[in-house]
């Protein structure tokens, strides 16, 4: 009698950023940081390097006035297959699951950190102090996500509360998950609708057909990380016109 | 109860902690040496020598008390072993869930049969896919008064806490009552109700315990975690609800056992 | 007290060394402390997380949002998929607004102050309201209402309320004042602003307007900036911005171009000019553009203006041959580029480059929107320009005013100090301030009423610009007042704005209506009779009432403004050319900094922008807001000076230098932040901070720029040319560390073209990589061979 277990492992979820369309906006920043119960980045942690934010959205400069260009590129974790982070940890707090996802397991973590110092990609965060909020600010809290406390690593899970919610009523329904109907807080927000959320195991789904996208690449290929989060290159129109401008 | 008061009872019990008490049998002192090698020792290190070996000892031997009480007691209260509280009001399981002749007596002086309701009567979020239905939710005070505006008589103390928060008598209408939670999983355990009732309906071979409510739809399976609620007077906890206990049920019934299933 | 296993180990890590066992554990039990509501919640009721879709107060124009409620508490804030507006998508805003919904110093009860000089005290709602209808009866027809520019139901109740009591109503925004909508006015004879097509455009060129992050309506535009990137038929759109200081909006345009400030207008001439001689478009449209202008265009020469804006004239040549060739084409102008004193001529200098491409009224173009579907509710609002304020500080200094009522603005904080309205303020009787955190204005309040947050209220919102069509924003309070966690209060005895003037006014025999609730619901029920199609179609006109409080709103997609809205009105332009103006700067005579090598008293064009994620400072009592990176600097938690990296750099000013800025009406200091993206000669400083007042995350934080601004106006509509001001800098001697989230991620030695890849149009990502290989190949032998030459 297994006929009502929910059907695990069946999906490999991933990610699609379209660099072309970001504007830098924040949105998905704070959407996160909402959804996700992150402490507060006080003016002290911000100062001190130890902010915490599971989705940041860098910001790099090419050439120089007047043609000075600000690229934006949003970066979290990449939920690497091949995870640098994963074969470091000593507790095995930092694991691959069968459906895709890097996941960070708080009540395994005894904080070695080791995982952020192997992470490329700088998107794993230590807590250096218990998460503080004032009494009144609680109420916002998500009942769905875990308040971590300190010592701990933590990093973007892709919203795996809502992954979860969302297939239990599927389950539920007794009907099959839609593309796009798992909506991870960046990608819900997002003012352009450049992030992308979905099963690359689901050759029709949005993600899949993005995957193939001539403009696809990955973040740090060298390091053979196989990422599951693909980004879509920044269009310049006045590029082949004009030298590299990196600096 | 608030947090403040409660922090300060297990402060107090810490404080009272006594050595006796301890579940290990501590080795005699051996006796003060009177020699190291062939060094004289001064005579009142010769006397401190032993008293630091018995502190060194009464430390370890609290820190072990700790790991065992926090490791086999119950996930509320780690040290002591209490495994109910007294609710602000006294509110009988018996009364409303049973279908059993009950020792109550009703106004009229009859012997009582418990109500027989059933349990997603009042904790009606519980079968529900959202987050809301994580949790068991207590209902509102004024789903309470619905009935007790009415059934119970004027004089029932306990009755008049409740129609007092609900505003029915008194001034103030707005203050809920703090009911104090008896089965809690610890933090990083996210925990839904929902898919468990639907599969242990679907699969009632797998339902555990018994109980004397309602033994159809989802108040049959409760009894599986949270032992014979309809007979208690006050609840307490029957089972562990240790994450062994979670797996182990987990692994019989071929659910995931990914760590994400439940630590997010 | 329950402990989990990582808590565990942590206490008796403690224990072993001796600390207090249970000193710091216990943290998330407070969030999740079992109490069951008085009242039902309907998410209880229903057992899933609701999510209620409201709407969103002017700031965000009128944004429909969905929040989620747990219990009772809204916890999440997420744009509404179903909203015409913002089409599902968010601002980095939407959730700082629950932070002011929960802020910790949120004004428990009304305040009272005694005496001019004296401190607030609590006293209760009764008490208040009291007082405030005593205050209201005694000073009829000498009654000032300050709001915000308000589009809903809150500003028709203030409209009522004014008839009644012969009250004044001054609209109050720091930034965005009436240029734009005389504008409009002033060459399209529109009654208010209009909506830009970006989903079909192929060609923007947006001027100052910071209008991917901040400006008018960011969450409608940033939506079809989406769709325009991705490009009908997959032709992807142009886009040029033009704005001395690279804003975000200006990094995602293809090309920025960076003019001297002030000089936009003549830019965009230029372009007309260029568009003109080369005869890029039709002869039709030429005569048309020509007809409005009655100079000679010869001054706008493409050399003579490149010259002008320093910009390049190839530049200037490829915008105008892209904005005349890939239409349809959009050209906008707002923010830092209306503020100047020739705001209105830049503004519509800019707007007529649209008749040269017939982008009036067309697909693609700049569209009409039609007046709101309520008769009774205005569908445009603007900030009063700073010379109308002027007259009205002037009649209370004269105390021709004897009551204040201020709701919705920090006007203390956001009016520039030159104006003298602290002094004026001080003259005034009575000052009743509505808010949620205790602010700057509230200094000078004699009552000061807790009021309840768009969470927790009734209300409608317009949207200005409205998305080409007809939409009413409904706005339902989603939670109630929210109790503290120990169950013995609640965190803010508020009340809302509306009904509260609803019933001072019944009491005092001036009957507009019960409350905000019935009033709207009735004005429902009178739409559901007098309009056919829309979102919602009924029979019924309750479920009709409820379906648009379900939905978020009204609307129609077919209600759009009539064609011949536009009339293009002749000579517009010409009467208002002129060129920009700056305060002048007093130059000190720095004798003690003659030593220096370098003076750093040069002038600067001071162009302040609108801070991302505070705006002007509404909301810079949510830590969120105050945490949010800058999107260029990527500070936060203060205020800092932009400058470019090389004027820096000779002037010896490193990152994070305090520096003091002056301006002929005083000076602030702000940490330094060098960047190559602004104009050598402009200094970029954000709006939002500075707050004397504004609870525990905003007080006493950085320096407001706009308490420093020289008295600089728009000739034509008068207001506030806040980008026209001249500022010396000097350095202070002291150094802090900027708070800012650039440098947390060390930069690792990697190829070109890593992380952000960059393509060409019709490039791969594979070949756009492999190039960046070669050439940085190419790049390092060369290097080598030098190196090796040179050792030789």
């Amino acid at each position: 009698m297994t006929t009502d277990i929910e059907k695990f492992g069946t999906r490999n979820w991933g990610m699609i950023a379209d660099l072309d369309k970001c504007t830098g906006c924040q949105a998905c920043v704070i959407a996160c940081q909402a959804e996700n119960n992150i402490p507060i980045n006080t003016q002290d942690r911000v100062e001190r390097a130890r902010s915490i934010s599971w989705i940041r959205v860098e910001r790099y400069w090419e050439g120089d006035f007047p043609d000075t260009k600000a690229r934006f590129i949003p970066v979290m974790c990449q939920h690497c297959e091949n995870a640098p982070c994963e074969p470091v940890c000593p507790v095995y707090a930092s694991y691959h699951n069968s459906e895709g996802l890097n996941v960070q397991v708080y009540n395994r973590c005894v904080g070695t950190r080791y995982c952020a110092n192997a992470c490329p990609y700088i998107v794993r965060f230590f807590n250096y102090w218990d998460p503080v909020w004032p009494e009144s600010l609680r109420n916002h809290l998500n009942p769905d996500v875990t308040i971590r406390s300190r010592g701990i690593m933590e990093k973007c899970s892709f919203c795996i509360q809502r992954i979860n919610r969302t297939s239990r009523e599927a389950k539920s329904e007794g009907r099959e998950l839609e593309d796009g109907e798992i909506q991870t807080a960046c990608s819900a927000a997002c003012g352009t609708h450049g992030i992308v959320f979905g099963d690359f195991n689901d050759p029709n789904s949005r993600v899949s057909k993005l995957r193939n996208h001539k403009r696809a690449f990955t973040l740090l290929e060298q390091f053979g990380t196989d990422p599951n989060v693909i980004y879509l290159a920044k269009v310049d129109p006045n590029r082949n016109n004009s030298e590299e401008g990196h600096h | 109860m608030d947090l403040e008061n409660k922090n300060k009872d297990h402060k107090s019990k810490l404080g009272n902690f006594k050595l006796p008490k301890l579940p290990i049998k501590l080795p005699k002192p051996p006796p003060p040496p009177t020699h190291l090698g062939d060094v004289e020792l001064p005579k009142t290190l010769m006397y401190l020598l032993p008293v630091g070996g018995l502190f060194t000892l009464a430390f370890v031997g609290a820190i072990a008390a700790f790991v065992i009480t926090a490791w086999w007691g119950q996930p509320i209260p780690v040290l002591g072993f209490e495994q109910t509280f007294d609710q602000p009001i006294n509110f009988p399981h018996t009364v409303h869930a049973s279908t059993k002749q009950l020792d109550y007596k009703d106004a009229d002086g009859n012997t009582m049969m418990g109500l027989g309701t059933d349990c997603t009567f009042c904790h009606r979020t519980v079968n529900k896919t959202t987050a809301a239905g994580a949790n068991a939710y207590i209902p509102p005070v004024n789903f309470c008064a619905n009935c007790h505006g009415v059934i119970g008589t004027e004089d029932n103390s306990q009755l008049n806490i409740l129609r007092d928060a609900a505003g029915i008598i008194g001034e103030d209408g707005t203050s809920p009552i703090n009911w104090r939670r008896v089965h809690r999983l610890p933090d990083h355990v996210r925990f839904v109700h929902e898919p468990h009732i639907r599969y242990l309906s679907a699969n009632p071979e797998h339902i555990k315990g018994e109980t004397d409510g309602v033994s159809t739809g989802p108040s049959a399976v409760c009894s599986t975690c949270h032992g014979n609620v309809a007979s208690m007077e006050k609840v307490y906890q029957v089972e562990p609800l240790k994450m062994r206990q979670c797996v182990d049920c987990h692994r019989d019934n071929e659910a995931p056992t990914d760590c994400a299933t439940c630590h997010h | 007290m329950k402990i989990n296993r990582r808590e565990f180990l942590s206490l008796t890590g403690k224990s072993a060394a001796g600390a207090m066992i249970f000193a710091a554990c216990g943290l998330p039990e407070k969030e999740l402390v079992v109490q069951s509501p008085v009242g039902y919640p309907e998410d209880l009721v229903r057992g899933e997380d609701a999510w209620y879709a409201t709407s969103m107060p002017d700031y965000t124009n009128g944004d429909g949002v969905i929040v989620r409620v747990v219990q009772g508490r809204a916890t999440k804030v997420e744009g509404n998929p179903d909203h015409p507006v913002n089409r599902g998508v968010a601002t980095a805003r939407y959730d700082s607004t629950l932070q002011i919904l929960y802020h910790p110093d949120r004004i428990k009860e009304p305040l009272s102050r005694y005496s001019k000089s004296g401190n607030v005290i609590n006293v209760s709602w009764n008490k208040a309201t009291n007082d405030l209808r005593n205050i209201i009866r005694d000073s009829k027809d000498k009654i000032t209402v300050i709001t915000n520019p308000t589009r809903g139901h809150s500003s028709y109740v203030t409209n009522e309320f004014a008839k009644k009591f012969g009250a004044k109503i001054m609209h109050f925004d720091p930034i965005n004042q009436n240029i734009q909508q005389n504008t409009m006015k002033r060459i399209f004879d529109l009654d208010r602003l209009p909506h830009f097509d970006i989903d079909n455009a192929k060609t923007i060129l947006s001027f100052g307007a910071d209008w991917l992050s901040t400006w008018n309506s960011p969450a409608q535009y940033n939506e079809m900036y989406g769709n325009f990137r991705e490009g009908k038929n997959g032709k992807r759109g142009y886009f040029v911005h033009v704005d001395p200081r690279m804003s975000n909006t200006a990094a995602s345009a293809d090309l920025w171009l960076s003019p001297i400030p002030g000089t936009e207008g003549d830019l965009a001439l230029g372009i007309a000019n260029e568009i003109i001689s080369k005869k890029l478009v039709d002869q039709k449209n030429i005569n048309k553009f020509l007809s409005i202008i009655d100079f000679d265009m010869g001054e706008f020469s493409t050399s003579n203006v490149a010259k002008k804006c320093d910009i390049s004239e190839e530049k200037i040549k490829e915008v105008a041959k892209h904005f005349a060739e890939h239409t349809p084409s959009i050209a906008f102008a707002g923010g830092s580029s209306e503020a100047h004193t020739n705001g209105s001529f830049i503004t519509s200098a800019v707007y007529s480059l649209n008749i040269l491409t017939n982008s009036i009224n067309t697909k693609g173009g700049i569209l009409p929107n039609p007046e709101g579907i309520l008769q009774k509710i205005n569908s445009s609002a603007n900030g009063k320009s700073i010379s109308e304020w002027e007259q009205e500080i002037e009649r209370w200094s004269n105390e021709d005013v004897k009551t204040l009522i201020i709701r919705g603005v920090d006007i203390i904080h956001g009016m520039p100090d030159f104006t003298g309205i602290k002094e004026a303020m001080g003259k005034i009787d009575n000052v009743v301030c509505f808010g949620h955190v205790y602010n700057d204005t509230m200094d000078y309040a004699d009552l000061i009423l807790p009021e309840n947050t768009c969470f927790e209220s009734w209300d409608t919102n317009i949207p200005e610009p409205a998305p080409g069509y007809q939409v009413l924003g409904t706005q339902q309070p989603i939670v109630g007042q929210t109790m503290t966690s120990d169950g013995t209060g609640i965190i803010s005895n508020s009340k809302s704005y509306g009904d509260l003037i609803l019933q001072v006014s019944k009491d005092l025999g001036e009957n507009i209506g019960t409350s905000m609730e019935s009033i709207i619901k009735n004005d429902l029920k009178d739409l559901h009779s007098s309009v056919t199609g829309g979102s919602i179609i009924s029979t019924n006109s309750e479920n009709f009432t409820n379906g648009i409080l379900q939905r978020g709103g009204w609307w129609n997609i077919n209600n759009k403004s009539q064609s011949d809205d536009f009339q293009i009105s002749t000579k517009s332009i010409s009467k208002i050319k002129s060129n920009s103006n700056f305060s002048s700067v007093e130059h000190h005579s720095n004798d003690e900094h003659k030593s220096d090598e370098k003076k750093h008293s040069e002038d600067f064009y001071l162009a302040p922008f609108i801070s991302n994620s505070m705006l002007d400072g509404r909301l810079a009592y949510a830590p969120w807001a105050q945490q949010t990176p800058d999107p260029i600097s990527s500070a936060s938690w203060s205020t800092w000076v932009e400058i470019n990296s090389h004027e820096a750099e000779s002037l010896n000013i490193r990152e994070g230098d305090v520096l003091k800025i002056s301006s002929s009406n005083g000076s602030i200091e702000a940490l330094a932040y060098p960047h190559p993206g602004i104009r050598p000669g402009v200094i970029g400083i954000p709006l939002g901070q500075g707050n004397k007042n504004g609870g525990r995350y905003a007080e006493g934080r950085g320096a407001n720029i706009l308490s420093i601004l020289a008295d600089m106006r728009d000739k034509e509509s008068g207001a506030l040319a806040w980008a026209a001001t001249k500022v010396t800098i000097n350095k202070t001697g002291n150094r802090k560390k900027v708070p800012k989230m650039e440098g947390d991620v060390e930069a690792r030695p990697v190829e070109p073209g890593v992380p952000v890849l960059v393509v060409g149009p019709n490039e791969t990502a594979k070949e756009a990589q492999e190039h960046n290989h070669h050439q940085y190949q190419k790049e390092l032998f060369e290097k080598k061979d030098s190196k090796s030459k040179s050792d030789h």
